[in-house]
């Protein structure tokens, strides 16, 4: 019992590099355990770039098969994640351009209900309400940016990621990816700005 | 209000600056309502998107995965030795096989080289003995002319009657030709003698029988004696031509070999 409950530690405590290698050899259950350990950071991920469960749920699905055929190109000096990630963006970045007109129309869209929230027909009595108009607006615009900017605000502002993981994600320098977070956040409070009651002059 | 103030308020707003950065700034946006509102711009914004780190729980299986894998068929390619230095292979390669390229067409040059027939030479003179091997053997062919040495037997009598072209002054008193017998199955041995002689390990042997010439070979195996004529060049001038005159003859049976 000892002996077993040593050797599932053992087993829980190998590294992403030990499972990858292991997967490599064509273990899948290896790879089932990178899956488990790595697929809410994936969908998180996922999630705030394409704003829609399935959409985010097909990207996690194909960004686990795509990792699992290019095991071979994984270099073990960069983290297991931060590869992974990497695809997730280029991932996210074809699905933006191959939906293209969808994300006009959603432009469009997220344009016309943003209008209708600060028209100020619509009284908001409670202060939650009021809190969740400003996230609505904050998604609608977030989704409305270009993708490269989107991606720099999902990694830094909302998953939190350092500024090195982050260049290594998007293949920059640290200081490019500071850059690129700058521009974003300022391409996003230009889109946000109008509606929130901000004077931008 | 400046770009750089913006970008610094909202380094400041989203916590990019380290302390003393940050002190300074606040000092310098205080009193400053639109530098202020700005700062404050940000932060609502950092506020809202860290509100949009709640997301619904995903519904993605393993199964989904596996069959998304599994059922394609689908395999990790396998993993290649990658090394920084794999490309000293390619010129490395290619250097061996130059060489061992060029050594192979040398080794080649040197089987097919002139083959040497002494006739008349003086008794007991060797061709070429200096490079002869340790172990090549003396055994020989006999010709009807005395004094037959021959060295690098290898192919056909076209060459033999080049070198009766030669001025008899500038040749030496054993008469050489070249190319004796022709391609390995052709070798004028007699089969008895159990060898055949070949490029370079072929000694000169002197003559042991007047109308017979002798040859060397240090090639042990035997090859049988073909149909194809043997031209013995003999040192006597032909009358006419004032080259060496040459004797072909009609098959081995009218050559003996022996030592």
């Amino acid at each position: 019992m000892g002996y077993d409950a040593s050797l599932s530690g053992r087993v829980e405590m190998d590294t992403d590099v030990a499972l990858v290698k292991k997967a490599r050899d064509g273990d899948f259950h290896a790879f089932e355990q990178l899956f488990d350990r790595h697929r809410t950071l994936v969908y998180r991920f996922a999630y705030q770039m394409t704003s829609r469960r399935d959409d985010a749920e097909d990207v996690v699905q194909e960004a686990f098969v795509r990792a699992y055929q290019n095991l071979h190109r994984y270099r073990d000096e960069a983290k297991f994640t931060t590869w992974l990630l990497r695809i997730v963006t280029n991932l996210c970045t074809d699905q933006a351009r191959m939906s293209q007109r969808r994300t006009a129309l959603e432009q469009q869209e997220a344009a016309g209900a943003l209008d209708w929230m600060t028209s100020g027909d619509i009284e908001d009595p409670v202060h939650n309400l009021e809190a969740d108009r400003r996230k609505i607006v904050l998604r609608k615009a977030l989704n409305a940016l270009p993708i490269h900017h989107r991606s720099v605000i999902v990694l830094r502002d909302i998953e939190e990621r350092e500024y090195p993981e982050i260049a290594s994600i998007l293949g920059c320098t640290v200081g490019g990816a500071k850059l690129r977070v700058l521009r974003a956040r300022r391409a996003l409070r230009d889109r946000i700005s109008p509606f929130l009651g901000e004077d931008r002059s | 209000m400046r770009r750089k103030l913006e970008d610094e308020a909202a380094r400041l707003a989203f916590g990019d600056m380290n302390p003393q950065e940050a002190e300074k700034l606040r000092q310098k946006v205080a009193g400053d309502r639109k530098a202020e509102a700005v700062v404050q711009a940000y932060a609502d914004m950092r506020d809202g998107l860290k509100s949009l780190a709640e997301i619904p729980e995903d519904q993605f299986s393993k199964d989904r995965l596996r069959d998304a894998i599994l059922t394609q068929g689908l395999k990790p390619v396998p993993t290649r030795v990658r090394n920084n230095r794999n490309w000293l292979w390619m010129p490395a390669t290619a250097s061996a096989m130059g060489f061992v390229l060029m050594f192979s067409v040398q080794m080649l040059h040197r089987r097919s080289g002139p083959t040497n027939i002494v006739v008349n030479a003086p008794k007991g003179y060797s061709l070429g003995s200096s490079i002869l091997p340790p172990n090549s053997s003396a055994s020989g062919v006999s010709a009807k002319s005395a004094g037959l040495t021959a060295s690098n037997l290898g192919h056909g009598h076209s060459a033999v009657e080049s070198s009766t072209s030669v001025d008899p002054d500038e040749v030496d008193p054993r008469i050489s030709a070249s190319n004796l017998v022709s391609g390995e199955d052709d070798a004028a041995v007699d089969p008895d003698l159990g060898s055949r002689p070949t490029g370079p390990n072929l000694a000169a042997l002197p003559v042991t029988d007047g109308n017979l010439a002798t040859l060397t070979a240090s090639n042990n195996s035997p090859k049988p004696a073909s149909a194809e004529p043997i031209i013995l060049i003999d040192q006597d001038k032909d009358d006419q031509t004032g080259a060496c005159r040459a004797t072909e003859v009609g098959s081995s049976s009218n050559v003996l070999v022996g030592g």
